[in-house]
């Protein structure tokens, strides 16, 4: 029963994880078709912000919403001066978007040292029948439910979202009715890039950061997002939901390196069988 | 023609004066060591051998439109079956041809299972990423000395050291650096030989012909996909002779052969070379290495920011790479003669899954 | 007991559905070998998803098409070239980053014997006049050339059946009278189906027409019978219900 409860508590934290580094690109490919490679460092500069915004002193939860600001303005910028130029044209955003990641990554090591830091966290633990679980892990649970939740929020209930959703299906008939798809798409990076460097920041206190922080994530949001398919909410969720049960299946019980090549060999064996990942034939839906 | 009519990707018979070119690189790289240090003979090979790696690349997607991250498995695969054949059996020559099968059977088995299940371009280069990090991720895992093939233990992030050199029939010692020298130029040159004349065979010109347009070669009844596995298998074999040679050339692997930082550098040659020749890899190979390893004296995070820049930089403004910039600014300025047939390159398409169909 | 040959190509309650528009609604349709037949009818009456759905383009919601007596429906595009189907949609289809005769050896080569591809490009290339051109780039060629060029190469593979989608859009008059003798040139071997807008192009090539209104069969007959319907005409002026 204990063995139960503790990989059912692996696999609750192994979906987290990935919904909560997922989610900003699953927003970015599902509306623009973008895969934007660099997910990895907008993570990670979002991780370094937050650090930054301890050392000067705001509590936890105001660097985390700094964090995400200041990547989500970033994210804005890059996509004026890269992205823009490559719409269509899938391969080369691929590439490009590699080659800001390798410029991001040199760049933070040459302006801070290729050494890591840490923020010290004191949330402590709490006891559940046998287990010892950490209360900033279960934290995070509800910040990855908070994420999917605002981003739905955001796409039903608001302006903005009913055109993005509009473009999303077709951006032609959108740009005929009035609306600028170079602004939703701009605005659509900069969520993205947002809920990225929120990633980066929340999970500081897990894993530190260091300029090579991306590298650990970027592969896994990856595979979620292809593997999930068009739709960011619907696609993300399924997705996270079926590797992180496998991931905390798998290495709970051999290890977290059979875990990870577990996940990525189920991914490339969804991918064969549904070519268009989990919802790609979906019509409609988030 | 015009003087740069080897940096053209159509099935273009070549000239008179391509042998000639291939002729006097065969001549001036034969003389090379006896010009040069050891030091930048080192140098040299390593260039050869990776330009290996770069031509299969190009290759298969210059040529046969499939953009796979998924080389440096062949890559790392080549390398480690180098290392412990070589080491497990004692003798060189058998391990070098099981360097180059099994990255070819390995080839043959991802390939039919990506191509065969119609997978867009797209997803087919997301597949072989995913292939190469669980490569290199089971590869690092490998510590324990529970991991052994024969006599060879695996040993995880370390790689395997001291893998023995080639060994040849005409002397008893194992190759040495100059050997070595002789022998990476000798595949460089075969291989790019052997490709630029496979493409002006039927299978070639099919394979052409199919990058630019798949559909229509379709309806026209031809299986594309067998040509595209082919291909692949091809590039698979390639990319495993450059691993077994560089574990020739360091007497040493590791997981780096497999990880996505030497996958990136592969992109960044063929797309700084050019990928739509067979001449502008080997080239960017040059370029590029020449360029890191300057940069590597200079500072430590240089690199990877120069290398990102220089990739992003080229997919914007240079998406044909070098030489055939190059070769486009040549015909430009020399003027040419009436009757030339030497064909200008348009860019293939690339397909956006979900694109409406008009 | 019948001695009629058997149709070349039938479809039989043929249907298309996307999401709740049917687009194609239970067709039959037979064409008979030799035919040239014209499939014509105004915009949205389902003549181009009718066209796709025969090429194997598109599957279909319901119903069977059967070419030769055999079913074509989720069979692979280059069974479909082999079984003897040669297709041609609206916007040339070619490889536009080779010349001319590479395109044209290609699609000798599909058939033939790589040596025997090189004696066939100048052949095909005579049959449909492409001969000055052989060398250019075809991406660089005007409309109507690349036309042309598709329709050389359909016709380089010999097949028993030609689909040709709008084979004159875009082309000037000479151009659209060139094309109909090339049409009428092909039928001497192989039967051909027509979906086209152009009036005057029909009249050149047309024997039998189908029209199609509203994703159905509309009448079927004789070109001259049909332009004189003054059912056909309502429905072209949108009076029909």
């Amino acid at each position: 029963m204990d063995q139960l409860a503790a990989s059912a508590y692996l696999v609750v934290f192994s979906i987290t994880l990935l919904v909560i580094i997922s989610l900003g690109l699953a927003v970015i490919f599902g509306l623009m078709k973008v895969i934007n490679l660099a997910h990895g460092e907008f993570i990670m500069l979002g991780a370094y912000a937050c650090v930054f915004a301890v050392d000067a002193g705001l509590p936890l939860w105001a660097a985390c919403a700094a964090a995400a600001l200041a990547v989500g303005a970033f994210g804005v910028v890059v996509e004026r001066v890269l992205i823009r130029h490559l719409y269509g044209r899938l391969i080369d955003t691929l590439l490009a978007t590699w080659g800001l990641s390798l410029f991001i990554v040199g760049a933070v090591t040459t302006l801070l040292g290729p050494a890591g830091r840490g923020i010290p966290t004191d949330f402590g633990n709490v006891t559940v029948g046998a287990l010892n679980l950490s209360v900033y892990n279960l934290m995070l649970a509800a910040v990855a439910v908070a994420m999917l939740a605002a981003t739905w929020g955001l796409a039903r209930f608001t302006r903005f979202g009913l055109l993005a959703r509009g473009t999303m299906q077709n951006p032609t008939i959108a740009g005929a009715m009035g609306v600028n798809p170079s602004l939703v798409y701009m605005v659509t990076f900069g969520y993205g890039s947002a809920l990225a460097g929120l990633a980066g920041a929340v999970l500081v206190p897990l894993t530190g950061v260091s300029p090579t922080l991306g590298l650990a994530f970027v592969a896994k949001a990856f595979v979620t997002v292809i593997t999930g398919g068009h739709l960011p909410l619907l696609g993300t969720g399924l997705a996270s939901s079926i590797f992180g049960a496998i991931d905390g299946v798998l290495s709970y019980r051999w290890s977290s390196v059979i875990g990870e090549v577990g996940v990525l060999i189920v991914a490339v064996v969804v991918l064969r069988l549904l070519p268009s990942g989990l919802t790609g034939r979906m019509r409609s839906g988030l | 023609m015009t003087a740069l009519d080897f940096a053209s990707n159509a099935a273009v018979r070549p000239t008179w004066r391509w042998w000639v070119f291939v002729a006097l690189s065969v001549v001036v790289l034969a003389g090379l060591p006896l010009v040069t240090d050891v030091s930048l003979q080192l140098q040299l090979s390593l260039i050869f051998l990776l330009s290996l790696l770069a031509l299969s690349m190009s290759f298969m997607w210059g040529y046969g439109g499939m953009l796979s991250f998924g080389q440096t498995v062949f890559y790392g695969l080549g390398g480690y079956c180098y290392a412990i054949a070589s080491m497990n059996f004692g003798t060189t020559g058998w391990a070098m041809l099981i360097a180059v099968l099994l990255p070819a059977v390995v080839a043959a088995l991802l390939g039919y299972f990506m191509i065969y299940g119609r997978l867009s371009d797209i997803y087919l280069s997301v597949i072989t990423l995913a292939v190469t990090l669980i490569f290199e991720k089971a590869i690092r895992a490998t510590s324990g000395p529970e991991f052994v093939v024969g006599s060879v233990r695996l040993n995880g992030q370390n790689g395997i050291p001291g893998v023995p050199g080639l060994q040849v029939p005409w002397q008893d010692a194992p190759l040495s650096m100059e050997g070595v020298f002789w022998l990476t130029a000798a595949a460089m040159v075969t291989v790019y030989v052997a490709l630029r004349l496979l493409l002006t065979t039927s299978y070639g010109r099919v394979l052409v012909g199919i990058r630019e347009n798949e559909a229509r070669m379709q309806l026209m009844g031809f299986d594309s996909r067998r040509y595209k596995l082919a291909a692949f298998v091809v590039s698979g074999a390639i990319a495993g002779l450059s691993g077994a040679l560089y574990a020739v050339w360091g007497n040493f692997v590791a997981p780096e052969m497999f990880n996505l930082n030497q996958a990136a550098q592969v992109v960044i040659w063929v797309i700084v070379g050019g990928r739509s020749t067979l001449i502008g890899p080997i080239v960017g190979t040059g370029v590029v290495q020449w360029l890191t390893t300057w940069l590597g004296q200079v500072g430590v995070g240089q690199v990877t920011l120069v290398l990102g820049f220089v990739l992003m930089v080229f997919v914007l403004a240079f998406r044909e790479g070098l030489l055939p910039t190059l070769g486009a600014l040549g015909r430009v300025l020399v003027r040419r003669q009436p009757g030339d047939t030497a064909p200008p390159v348009l860019p293939a398409r690339q397909s956006a899954p979900g694109a409406p169909r008009e | 007991m019948s001695d009629t040959p058997q149709p070349l190509l039938s479809t039989r309650g043929l249907e298309k559905r996307f999401g709740g528009v049917v687009a194609v609604s239970k067709v039959d349709f037979d064409l008979e070998r030799g035919e040239i037949r014209c499939l014509i009818g105004p915009n949205g009456a389902g003549k181009s998803t009718f066209f796709k759905l025969l090429s194997g383009q598109i599957r279909p919601s319901a119903g069977t098409v059967l070419f030769e007596g055999k079913d074509l429906v989720g069979r692979a595009p280059h069974e479909i070239g082999r079984a003897g189907i040669g297709i041609k949609n609206q916007v040339p289809d070619v490889m536009n980053g080779l010349t001319v005769r590479e395109n044209l050896w290609l699609a000798a080569r599909a058939r033939h014997a790589p040596r025997r591809a090189d004696t066939l490009v100048d052949e095909i290339a005579e049959r449909v006049s492409l001969g000055p051109i052989l060398g250019r780039v075809v991406g660089e060629l005007a409309h109507g050339q690349r036309q042309w060029v598709e329709i050389a190469l359909v016709v380089a593979t010999d097949p028993k059946l030609i689909l040709l989608d709008e084979p004159a859009a875009g082309m000037t008059d000479e151009e659209t009278v060139r094309t109909a003798e090339l049409i009428r040139e092909c039928n001497r071997t192989a039967t051909i189906v027509v979906v086209e807008h152009d009036m005057k192009f029909i009249q050149q090539i047309a024997r039998k027409v189908t029209v199609f209104h509203q994703g159905r069969v509309l009448t079927e007959g004789p070109f001259e019978r049909i332009m004189a319907d003054p059912v056909v005409r309502d429905v072209y002026l949108g009076r029909a219900a």
